[in-house]
Order: C-alpha cells, then structure tokens, then sequence
C-alpha cells in the first residue's frame, strides 16, 4: 500500500488539519483558508515524498506528528496575530466566551488525561512487581485499580466531545478520588521513595485528601458548565 | 525563544533565505515542504515544524524579504495534487540575507579578538 494512502499516515494527516481547524477558528476566512490550503499542500507532498522515498507508513506519520507538535507555539503565536488582524481592539463577546470554554475543555481533557496516566503508571509498577511476585496478582486493591483507570479512560474519551462532556465531568469525579487514594497505597508497598515521603512529610494525609477533593471538585465544577441546560442559557454564538 | 535583535534576522530566517536561494536557482522558486527537505537533507535533525515554518515565512513574506504567489490551479490540477504556495527571495531579501551575514562575520571576529589576549596568557604544553 502506498505510505500516503495508510490508515496511520492518514490519521496523522487529519489530526494536523484538525489542530489547524482548532487554531484558525475565529480568524478571518481569507487568511485561515490560506494557512489550511498551504498546510494541505505540505501534508500532500510531505506523502508523496515518504512514499517515493519508501519510508514506511508508521515513521512517516511519526514525522508529520512530530512537525504538528514543533509547531504548536508558533501556531498559536500566529493566531494572536492573526486574531488581531480580523478583530483588531472589537474582539466579539461570544468568540471570547467559546475561547473560554475552549480553555475550559482543554482543563478538563488535561486533567482526566493526568488522571489516566497515574493509574496507568501504578498500574505497570503493580504488574512488574506482581510478576516478579514481589505482590500477589488479583488483590482488591489491583483489581480496583484496573476498574478505576479504565474508568478514567473512558471519561478522557467522554470529555473530549462536547455532547458528552458534562456526563465525562461526573463520570471522572470517583475514578479521579478513588485513584489518588489506590495510587498512593499501592506505591507506598512498592517505591521506596513513596514510603519515605509518607513518614517525612508532615499532614501527608490532609495533602492526599485536599487533592482528591480538590480533583473531584474539579470535575464537579465542570460537569455544572457543560450541563446541558446551562449550555442552553448561555447567548447562541453569532449573537455579540 | 530566540529573541530578535533590532534590524536583525532570526537564525531560521537565515537558514529560509539561505535554502530558498539554493532551490530558487534551479527550480525558480520554492514551496513549504520543498524547503523542509531541503533545510533537513543541508542541516540533518529534526523536520521544521508546520507553524515554525509556515509563521516564519509569512513574517519574511510581510517584510518584504520573500514574495509570495499561488499557483496556478491547472498546473496543481495536471500534477494531481493540491496548489503549491510558490515563493521567491526578492532583492530585498538577498540585501538583508547578505548584512545578515556580514553583521554575523563581524561578531565572530570581535568574539575572536577579545578572546585574543585570554589566550595569549595561557601557557599551553
């Protein structure tokens, strides 16, 4: 199959031109249709140029992510100016309220992404050690924080599309609570570092527990924004 | 972030008009990713990222430094392929480039005569 036509390569295509959807948004038409028509060109002859050169479709698509990735501070440094060319000092109000939410969603995406790593992490520190039968394999603690990450998964997934936000904001307040607890106590049988962390520093607990509320408050707060009646409330956009 | 110095290029501004004059005098001119693998193949490392590049060159653009056009949609068309944006160094940026350049030999050999006297004072073995 040809690099350019491979499901990966295609996938990081459209994960670029969905990054420059994001950071053109708002701006005028003329001069975001330009910068999507050049980045397109780009990612055409970058295809082109991977398959003639037999490159194989994973590391193209590696290489057109990486050139998103470099990219990102100098794309969002040209949408201010940009933004500031279509608008100039008359910002409309309901472009600021979608970039407030837009910051909003970026938060909370952020967070339940954090949320999933750590349990990831435990997760493959318990595995090693379980398989180097330092703990046992099945323990409530393991299967509850298998259930959690999981969990936690899903609601990253759920947060990332707006109709399903408010229910990724609920639905990430337990597994984001009960993840820090499980997390912890699984590493304090398992990193030394853990161990000595939790018999030196004072109010280590209260630490923990102001985390979890302040994680499950977090996405509490999240899931009152995106409710869907006060998402109905709020000025259509269009209507400055 | 490197911070421009007043009536300065920036290093990957050098390195565009640099590049850019190489393609443009065997193709006539250049586009995005044409200068990418060009800058790649030249300096080795990573690829220039979309917004580093494509930021960088419509600054060098609005400065007056590249000239910029579309092409035309029937040469796209028989290629089969999406329309190329097409740039060109104008002398306006070959000046630039070229005080770039001599501003940056007059830096090294300031930097090498300061240094002069340290070393002058070192014994070597």
């Amino acid at each position: 199959m040809n690099t350019a036509e491979s499901r990966i390569y295609r996938a990081a295509v459209a994960l670029a031109l969905w990054w420059c959807a994001l950071y053109t948004r708002d701006v005028d038409g003329r001069i975001s249709e330009a910068r999507r028509s050049e980045l397109e060109s780009d990612l055409f002859e970058q295809g082109r140029w991977s398959a003639e050169s037999g490159m194989r479709p994973a590391r193209a698509a590696a290489l057109v992510v990486g050139r998103s990735l470099r990219g990102m501070i100098a794309d969002l440094l040209w949408r201010r100016t940009a933004l500031s060319e279509t608008w100039g000092d008359h910002y409309p109000s309901w472009a600021r309220a979608r970039r407030v939410d837009g910051v909003a969603a970026a938060v909370g995406v952020l967070a339940a992404a954090c949320v999933t790593a750590w349990g990831s992490f435990v997760l493959l520190r318990a595995v090693v050690a379980a398989a180097s039968g330092e703990i046992a394999w099945g323990s409530p603690t393991f299967i509850a924080l298998v259930a959690y990450t999981g969990a936690a998964a899903c609601g990253t997934v759920l947060l990332l599309r707006r109709r399903t936000r408010a229910l990724g904001a609920i639905w990430m307040v337990l597994p984001s609570a009960a993840l820090v607890h499980l997390g912890l106590y699984q590493l304090f049988s398992l990193s030394a570092t853990v161990g000595v962390l939790r018999n030196a520093v004072p109010l280590w607990g209260s630490a923990e527990g102001l985390t979890m509320a302040g994680i499950g408050a977090l996405f509490l707060a999240g899931a009152i924004r995106w409710w869907p009646a006060a998402d109905r409330a709020r000025p259509s956009a269009g209507a400055s | 972030m490197v911070k421009r110095r007043p009536g300065r290029l920036l290093p990957l501004e050098v390195t565009i008009l640099e590049a850019g004059l190489r393609v443009q005098a065997e193709e006539d001119s250049f586009y995005g990713f044409a200068l990418v693998r060009r800058i790649a193949e030249r300096e080795g490392g990573p690829q220039i990222g979309h917004g580093t590049l494509y930021r960088a060159l419509s600054r060098l653009t609005t400065a007056g430094f590249l000239d910029a056009t579309w092409e035309e949609p029937e040469v796209a068309e028989a290629d089969g392929r999406p329309r190329r944006r097409l740039y060109r160094v104008t002398g306006e940026g070959e000046g630039a480039l070229s005080a770039e350049w001599s501003a940056l030999r007059a830096e090294a050999a300031a930097a090498a005569t300061s240094a002069a006297p340290a070393r002058r004072g070192v014994v070597l073995p």
